[in-house]
């Protein structure tokens, strides 16, 4: 595995794993709301996911938004695509686009 | 301190004909919500939508805009969608997601 943060890191992690949420603190704990209703979109949705706390470590908001080209946290992947912040997964969510994608993604 | 006022006239920089409506969610003057209704984000994903609008805040994010919440609608949308105003600090840290709280008490129901 690559150093963290490092783009070749961040690939793994989303390659590696279906659903991946970059987050201000965890789900259990989450340090910004608009990152807590991320992690009740994924705990909706009811499929594992991956949680990454990026207050973790100086170094990973801004790696990270360098390597999404995204600049707001939280980030969502689905099958190794960003789709957005938390505004986008509750849209996603609610219309059922969210649940498409990720079985879309699982059967192929 | 940015206000609803400009965020809206930003918006407008980069298209002009879009219907902006700007929320100052926490009245701090840097958390707001944000709704674009514009024909040119007809045929986009919602992600390349937002990267149109953040493209014009990048130097402001997160400081001194922390928060842009954003929903961005083409107007065949934005007649089925209401203005759903999400309040980031609404109860302590737990978000409260008043949507996805109605569907899970309709699943319930049902």
């Amino acid at each position: 595995m690559a150093d963290p943060w490092t783009n070749e890191w961040l690939d793994d992690v989303v390659g590696e794993h279906s659903l991946v949420l970059f987050m201000k603190g965890t789900p259990e704990e989450p340090q910004c709301g608009f990152s807590s209703r991320a992690a009740q979109v994924l705990q909706s949705l009811g499929e594992p996911f991956a949680a990454v706390d990026i207050l973790s470590d100086a170094r990973a908001i801004p790696a990270v938004c360098e390597w999404s080209d995204f600049p707001t946290m939280p980030q969502m992947f689905v099958h190794g695509e960003l789709i957005g912040g938390s505004d986008i997964a509750v849209e996603m969510f609610e219309s059922g686009e969210l649940r498409e994608m990720f079985d879309a993604g699982r059967s192929a | 301190m940015p206000t609803p006022e400009w965020i809206e006239e930003e918006v407008r920089h980069i298209l002009p004909d879009a219907d902006v409506t700007a929320t100052d969610l926490t009245g701090g003057g840097d958390h707001f919500h944000l709704r674009v209704v514009d024909t040119s984000f007809e045929g986009m994903t919602r992600l390349t939508r937002q990267r149109v609008i953040l493209a014009r805040f990048k130097e402001h994010i997160p400081h001194t805009v922390h928060a842009l919440d954003i929903q961005a609608l083409a107007p065949s949308q934005a007649e089925a969608v209401g203005a759903n105003v999400f309040h980031p600090h609404g109860g302590g840290q737990g978000a409260h997601v008043k949507s996805i709280q109605r569907r899970m008490e309709r699943e319930a129901r049902e």
